[in-house]
């Protein structure tokens, strides 16, 4: 790879990292407007009630408290990017502990806080569901959205018009995909493994929790900082809210302290923005720890049925699995998710007859957010683990029955799609290779030893056609500064898209500039999830700089004395191919005042849009990312303890852009995954109210939880380019965590011999397995 | 009813009012506008907020009243670097890749920065143990930890060489 690329491939620090290490990055929490007031929630304490009245006289009479914005200063319309289920503030009913109820708008935040104790609000309690098989069938005995059917959808890539069956009244999405005939393949089967398995709500935990700051402009527009992971879509989607044209909100996404998914269309930002509009000056609005975890959308819970048939070699014939998603009282990303989630249930194995179904289920239980990999973890879970079983069952190798059914390129998947690009077997092979399935550690005291290889997959988001864009501005000395509308989130798109010009441009690294996250002067871009920034934003960006580099060419002709088609550049400086000393300084181009000498400006301009582009489940071939893991576990069956003893992970990308920072993506995700796999659960009471909201009770992994990066071997597929792919490179951020749950689980049952189907696998979980205690989690 | 206070941040001392509630994160962060103090929980569990107290106490900003800490010296992230040069810690963190989203950072640097006062050579083991309470939820932690001992690594090289002049 290193001769072929001068930057992409190398190490290049984060672009963004000074910034942070000294305090000066801006993050949307720190902007301050002169004026700005303070927003707090009044929120629902039931988990669904009516709305009788509410009184804000005692509250406006606080001294410093500006206004009380309930259901009545918020439009009639309903608004839910892809199912409009939700007002802005809730007009006539709650549907979960934490519904927004009434925002409180004060001079200062202690003010807000006292005020909104001082809001009478009366409620009728409705009875609630919240179980999510129970409110999957056809006679749930609450039906969360009476008029769910005559919701206006946005019919997004057809999810709303197939997805309703009316005899499922909670039902307000479902997906299948359908390959072959699963009863004629289970006929065929020598042994079939049926199994049901569950995964909780959990929490993103960003650091940053969502936060905004909203400024009225004197055209009667908005000026928005938010931790929004829509960057360019967000203005769009508050417009239509609030019937504002969009050209009239000017969005900033400037740092986000983390997002995983879970600030993809955060629910603060249009109260703040009817707020502002309201009271004529800026409001704030950032959520403590707790409304973070009431308000803030979860991962949502899953149910996952699956039935394997297969041959006695180990062939899988027929497979069906069933995806309840707990999503909450709200339909939001859920609504996509359960087709996204479809994308994992078939991205690794190939299956001649195969069932996915994916349902999205309203409860009454907290908001659901897209989390890391959207949906593909909860298929991949129950899939991973059950093949471990039906292996054991088969008394042939875990490794051996996920080598005979893995996908190669050229077969097709499971959604009739062709594979391409696909290094799931040489991940694989590595994890197996690494971690020497058939050698046990013998047990010793109280401690047990059992490893696992898993693998995982997560489709690639860029086959939109809405194009992402990017500007290349050369400057005066030869360096150039990209706009375009990658979020920072983390995981290093400033890093990444940096290295991409610099690539293309032939420029070190330190010569480029990156403006990103303005919606006034930066190109649009669909939003930063979904493992498309990568992807998407490096291929607009390499479309911009040669634009770009057209336009320097063509200014250099006069002093060159020779066509654009003879000449390259390097390190800022023009030359002929054929004649490298025929050459020209960039900066040469441009007077002593910055001006170019030839008049104007040189600004490259692209758009780039998938060659594929179109509706996802009509196109041949979808892009994915693939990893796996081998892993060895200890387990104490006094304790319940887990311990992890070694780790081989190896990944598909595509071609890595900075293997340091995508290293360093794969060991957060990790220990993300880890918590998810042994101990993060959001625990609700029969009241509907999650009990947990604190990092003192709900736990993530600290310095004291997460393994030691000196037994963690990573690797990544090697020259190994995507073809739609900037210089080959595919996305990481999400792929990364999908093998980790069901690697630790597999290697926890293998390590005490008992299957166990449901997460997170807390030691109480393990002990009640070991002492033979059926444990039921709910939630 | 507000207090006028004086409070020594970063070198410098700055007088303003106060209510005697509110706490030395909120005030280094909306009055004296020292936003690279982070909040990331208001309850003292994630250490994103941490400062250092005259010199060498790592405290948790949010849960400090301004008011208690008046007559102290108080460090935050903003007063780390000398002139242009960043601190031994900032450096490498910046080489080891331990920033991701930065909200942890820079509580994790001040915190370190107590360590180090304390223990110039810190095993992996005593790295965790005394950064316990600072939560990173991007990086595992592993680049964390090369990056403090990366910076220890650096700071005794630098003092050696100026005990062998």
């Amino acid at each position: 790879m290193a001769d072929k690329y001068r930057v992409i491939g190398t190490n290049q620090l984060r672009y963004d990292a000074v910034e942070k290490v000294t305090g000066a990055a801006i993050y949307s929490g720190d902007v301050k407007p002169d004026r700005m007031c303070y927003g707090k929630f009044v929120s629902s304490p039931h988990a669904h009630a009516k709305i009788l009245s509410i009184d804000v006289s005692e509250a406006l009479a606080m001294p410093g408290v500006v206004d009380v914005l309930t259901g009545a200063d918020v439009p009639e319309k309903r608004y839910g990017g892809y199912i409009r289920d939700r007002h802005i503030l809730c007009k006539h009913v709650v549907r979960f502990v934490g519904d927004y109820v009434a925002l409180v708008v004060a001079t200062d935040e202690v003010i807000a806080s006292n005020a909104v104790a001082k809001v009478k609000v009366e409620y009728e309690p409705l009875p609630a569901i919240f179980d999510v098989e129970e409110s999957a069938g056809s006679n749930p005995p609450v039906i969360i959205h009476p008029d769910l059917f005559e919701y206006g959808g946005a019919g997004f890539q057809g999810v709303t018009e197939y997805g309703w069956e009316k005899d499922r009244p909670n039902q307000f999405t479902s997906y299948y995909q359908r390959k072959g005939d699963i009863d004629k393949g289970f006929a065929e089967a020598d042994m079939i493994v049926e199994n049901k398995y569950t995964l909780p709500f959990v929490s993103h935990c960003t650091m940053e929790t969502h936060q905004c700051v909203v400024v009225p402009t004197p055209d009667g527009g908005l000026e928005i900082w938010g931790s929004e992971q829509k960057g360019g879509i967000a203005r769009f989607e508050i417009g239509e809210d609030i019937d504002m044209p969009p050209e009239k909100i000017h969005m900033h996404t400037p740092y986000l302290g983390g997002g995983f998914g879970g600030k993809t269309g955060i629910p603060i930002l249009d109260v703040a923005c009817v707020a502002a509009l309201k009271i004529k000056r800026p409001v704030r609005i950032v959520q403590t720890r707790e409304e973070n975890f009431i308000q803030g959308g979860l991962r949502g819970a899953a149910v996952m049925h699956i039935k394997d048939g297969y041959k006695k070699d180990g062939t899988l014939v027929s497979r069906y699995v069933e995806m309840l998603a707990n999503s909450g009282p709200y339909a939001a990303h859920a609504t996509i998710l359960v087709m996204c989630a479809g994308f994992g249930g078939t991205g690794n194995y190939k299956c001649p007859n195969q069932l996915v179904v994916g349902r999205g289920i309203y409860t009454n239980l907290p908001l659901n957010a897209p989390y890391r990999a959207l949906g593909s973890e909860y298929f991949v879970f129950a899939i991973e683990r059950n093949m471990d079983e039906a292996a054991r069952k088969l008394g042939i190798g875990r490794d051996e029955i996920r080598l005979k059914n893995v996908l190669h390129n050229g077969d097709r998947d499971g959604n009739d799609k062709v594979v391409f690009n696909n290094g799931s077997d040489y991940c694989l092979r590595k994890a197996i290779d690494g971690i020497h399935l058939e050698q046990h550690r013998k047990a010793d005291g109280p401690w047990r030893y059992g490893k696992s290889v898993s693998l995982g997959n997560k489709f690639v988001g860029t086959e939109d056609e809405q194009g992402t864009g990017a500007l290349c501005k050369v400057n005066s000395d030869g360096s150039v500064t990209i706009y375009n509308a990658h979020v920072e989130l983390g995981q290093g798109a400033k890093t990444v898209d940096a290295m991409a010009a610099a690539e293309e441009m032939k420029l070190p690294y330190q010569m480029v500039h990156i403006v990103s996250g303005d919606s006034e002067i930066c190109p649009h871009d669909m939003g930063t999830f979904c493992s498309r920034g990568t992807h998407a934003n490096g291929n607009a960006i390499i479309l911009a700089c040669r634009d770009a580099k057209k336009k320097l060419y063509h200014l250099a002709e006069k002093r060159l004395k020779i066509s654009p088609e003879e000449m390259d550049m390097e390190d800022a400086v023009i030359f002929e191919k054929a004649n490298p000393d025929n050459k020209m300084a960039v900066s040469e181009l441009f007077s002593f005042e910055g001006g170019v000498e030839e008049g104007g400006q040189i600004i490259g301009g692209a758009t780039w849009i998938h060659p594929l582009a179109g509706n996802p489940t009509g196109i041949e071939r979808d892009t994915y990312s693939y990893g796996s893991w081998g892993m060895e576990v200890g387990v104490n069956i006094e304790t319940g303890e887990v311990k992890i003893m070694q780790l081989i992970g190896c990944y598909d990308g595509g071609t890595i852009v900075n293997p340091k920072a995508a290293e360093a993506q794969i060991e957060g995700a990790f220990s993300m995954g880890y918590g998810q796999a042994l101990f993060e659960h959001v625990m609700v009471n029969d009241k509907g109210r999650m009990i947990n909201c604190s990092f003192r009770d709900y736990k993530i992994p600290t310095f004291m939880d997460s393994p030691s990066t000196s037994i963690m071997d990573i690797s990544f597929v090697p020259d190994n380019p995507c073809e739609f792919g900037p210089n080959g490179a595919k996305g990481i951020g999400e792929v990364s965590t999908v093998p980790v749950l069901p690697g630790i689980a597999n290697a926890v049952s293998d390590a005490i011999g008992i299957e166990l189907y449901d997460l997170p696998f807390t030691r109480e979980t393990i002990l009640n397995a070991i002492n033979g205690v059926k444990k039921d989690f709910k939630v | 009813m507000k207090r006028i206070i004086t409070l020594n941040v970063n070198g410098v001392d700055y007088t303003f009012g106060a209510e005697p509630n509110a706490t030395l994160a909120d005030v280094l962060r909306e009055e004296l506008r020292f936003t690279g103090v982070k909040k990331g929980c208001d309850d003292g569990e994630c250490g994103a907020c941490s400062v250092l107290l005259d010199g060498c106490k790592v405290i948790p900003s949010c849960t400090t009243l301004a008011v208690e800490v008046e007559g102290h010296k108080i460090l935050t992230i903003e007063g780390l670097k000398k002139g242009d040069q960043l601190h031994p810690l900032q450096q490498a963190f910046v080489d080891c890749f331990a920033v991701q989203c930065g909200f942890c950072t820079p509580g994790m640097i001040m915190c370190a920065c107590a360590l180090l006062a304390e223990n110039d050579d810190p095993t992996e083991a005593e790295i965790r143990d005394y950064m316990r309470g600072n939560i990173c939820r991007c990086t595992g932690y592993g680049k964390i930890i090369q990056a403090v001992q990366e910076a220890a690594r650096n700071i005794r090289t630098a003092k050696e060489a100026v005990e062998n002049g």
